[in-house]
């Protein structure tokens, strides 16, 4: 048996906790042949079958608030070598992320996952606002066009580009008082949906999309080994006209899972991968 | 792990924690913390400990209140938030929060109409902002980058009453000294010949006092060129063209080097590139400072002492 604690990151609305209920239905349902399946149920599910719950209903899943979030351990196997593992995952809140950067602290429950064996997951939503604009980037007609009453803001954490915040946060594990590895990393892009046909690759996507993060995780090899996955774990975006034609599909084929130019619905690869397997 | 691989990692583990030499101690409180670094400018111990556990290449900015000192490490941030930037790539940096503070005042967020820069202030003292960069697409050519800001009425200050030029401590640290010209000021014809006086006072003070000298790769930078570069600014344009050429014919021979840039950090018209002229200077920062210095003539080598002395400072080098 080969326990395997994967840290993940991601500021609120991100996409981690859909993901977990997804991962959750999958391993457990057996509707698709996937890389790893549940091994056995050990320890209280209470919190997981809350959100797959509503992950099966077609319903937004529950965001997970600050404090209320519960450390998840799956025991799961591959079926094509046998081999047992135990996948941890921390503290889901994206608010904690939010906090961990604009205070400057972690838990030490944080510090202490970090450092044992596993990789890092990576939750950016690719349905995202277009965050950090210049007042140059709105261009001249807009430039001074404003009226002079107008209310200036004051620098907070708040304001910072989510890819500034990504990139700072991953720099902590680079540095003491984190233990120094390289680390599996991956990235998923959640809502991947919204992605349309043809369009780029979830790697395309990143260089794109958040270019900052992008350069940090190229150009950092000593300490990320990177891999960048496109995740629809619910399938499309949920609205009354959309819910009853997913929830008509079989529920793991409405996952995506896309790397490179692969499609397919199993998002244990990502998972098998970060334990140091393919 | 292949042996080279090994050896990398190894390298890097001998850097690594040698800056923070102490795990923070955990806060007390209902849950226990951890203390992470945070993020600001670094001051003068902040920069020796950055300078002793990575070789990095220092720029020390130097010009009066409102030359352009902030906009233009801003200006380099803002483009690398865009991606690679002048064949360079982000690989981190340690004082990102002051990097965004700078930049805040620039951003839609900020509720402004019009983009300013944030001043260094007098009671901040001397500040550094790092950036890691890499070739892009070559993670291994890694390169670090530590620019230096303060208060342009100290440089004002120090050019008056040149006793305040050995409490500039950066001036001797510094790899590559940037000296700027204001441009708003060079466009004004009121202002125009106190601009460049100076700038040229400056270079004077600080090489009379020994600050400067043929050790010093000095670069003048004309900021703000987006409002000279306008057929009504010609005046201005020739001004700034006999200022340079008397500059380089009465101290380059007083410098290890002095060479001329202009760039447009920010125009707020939006008519030149953005960071106009910044990539050319990131490219020569990059540079090895080796390749940027002068060629000394060779003294004769003529006893086996004298070429032993040579191959010894040749492998040195190497």
């Amino acid at each position: 048996m080969t326990d395997s604690y994967h840290s993940i990151v991601g500021l609120p609305g991100s996409g981690k906790t859909t993901f977990l209920a997804a991962l959750w239905h999958l391993i457990d349902a057996g509707e698709i042949e996937s890389q790893l399946v549940l091994d056995k149920l050990v320890g209280n599910h209470v919190h997981l079958n809350n959100l797959v719950d509503a992950w099966r209903r077609c319903q937004e899943v529950p965001r997970t608030p600050m404090g209320g979030d519960e450390e998840v351990t799956i025991h799961v196997h591959q079926p094509q070598t046998g081999r047992r593992l135990v996948l941890g995952f921390p503290d889901l809140s994206g608010e904690s992320f939010a906090e961990q950067f604009a205070t400057r602290a972690c838990n030490e429950s944080y510090l202490e996952g970090a450092d044992r064996v596993g990789g890092v997951l990576v939750f950016v939503n690719a349905d995202r606002p277009n965050d950090g604009l210049t007042i140059a980037d709105l261009g001249p007609a807009i430039e001074g066009e404003g009226s002079p009453e107008a209310e200036v803001n004051e620098w907070s954490p708040t304001h910072v580009p989510e890819q500034v915040k990504l990139v700072d946060l991953l720099q902590f594990l680079q540095r003491p008082p984190f233990g120094w590895r390289k680390r599996r990393l991956v990235v998923a892009v959640s809502a991947w949906d919204v992605v349309h046909s043809p369009g780029p690759t979830p790697d395309e996507w990143l260089a794109r999309e958040l270019p900052f993060l992008d350069q940090f995780l190229r150009h950092n090899p000593d300490s990320f080994d990177l891999r960048i996955y496109g995740i629809s774990a619910q399938g499309g975006a949920i609205t009354d006209a959309t819910r009853q034609a997913l929830a008509a599909q079989v529920p793991s084929e409405r996952i995506t899972c896309v790397y490179q130019n692969d499609v397919g619905h199993d998002i244990t690869a990502p998972l098998l991968w970060l334990t140091g397997d393919e | 792990m292949s042996q080279p691989e090994e050896e990398k990692a190894a390298d890097d583990l001998a850097v690594y924690g040698q800056e923070d030499s102490a795990r923070p101690t955990p806060r007390s409180g209902s849950v226990p913390t951890v203390k992470l670094p945070d993020g600001e400018a670094l001051d003068e111990q902040g920069a020796d400990r950055l300078l002793r556990s990575v070789p990095a290449t220092t720029i020390a900015i130097i010009g009066d209140r409102d030359s352009g000192k902030s906009t233009l490490v801003s200006a380099l941030y803002d483009r690398l938030l865009r991606g690679p930037y002048a064949g360079y790539a982000f690989t981190g940096s340690r004082t990102l929060v002051a990097l965004e503070k700078r930049l805040h005042d620039s951003r839609v967020e900020s509720g402004r109409d019009t983009a300013e820069t944030i001043r260094t202030s007098r009671a901040e003292g001397l500040l550094h902002f790092h950036f890691g960069l890499a070739i892009a697409g070559d993670p291994t050519s890694r390169y670090n980058l530590l620019l230096s800001d303060r208060a342009g009425e100290v440089y004002r200050d120090a050019r008056a009453s040149t006793d305040l030029i050995a409490t500039l401590t950066e001036i001797p640290r510094a790899d590559k000294i940037i000296l700027l010209l204001d441009g708003h000021r060079l466009s004004d014809v009121i202002e125009r010949t106190g601009a460049t006086q100076a700038a040229r006072q400056t270079l004077r003070a600080f090489t009379d006092n020994g600050a400067f000298g043929m050790q010093s790769l000095v670069q003048v930078v004309t900021t703000k060129w987006d409002l000279l570069n306008t057929p009504d600014q010609t005046d201005a344009v020739a001004h700034l063209q006999t200022f340079e050429d008397r500059l380089a014919r009465d101290f380059r021979g007083r410098l290890g080097e002095l060479s001329f840039w202009r760039v447009s950090a920010r125009d707020p018209k939006g008519v030149v590139d953005p960071a106009l002229g910044l990539d050319a200077l990131l490219r020569n920062w990059a540079k090895p400072r080796s390749e940027a210095l002068p060629q000394l003539s060779a003294p004769a080598v003529s006893s086996q002492f004298d070429k032993l002395l040579v191959r010894m400072a040749v492998e040195r080098h190497q």
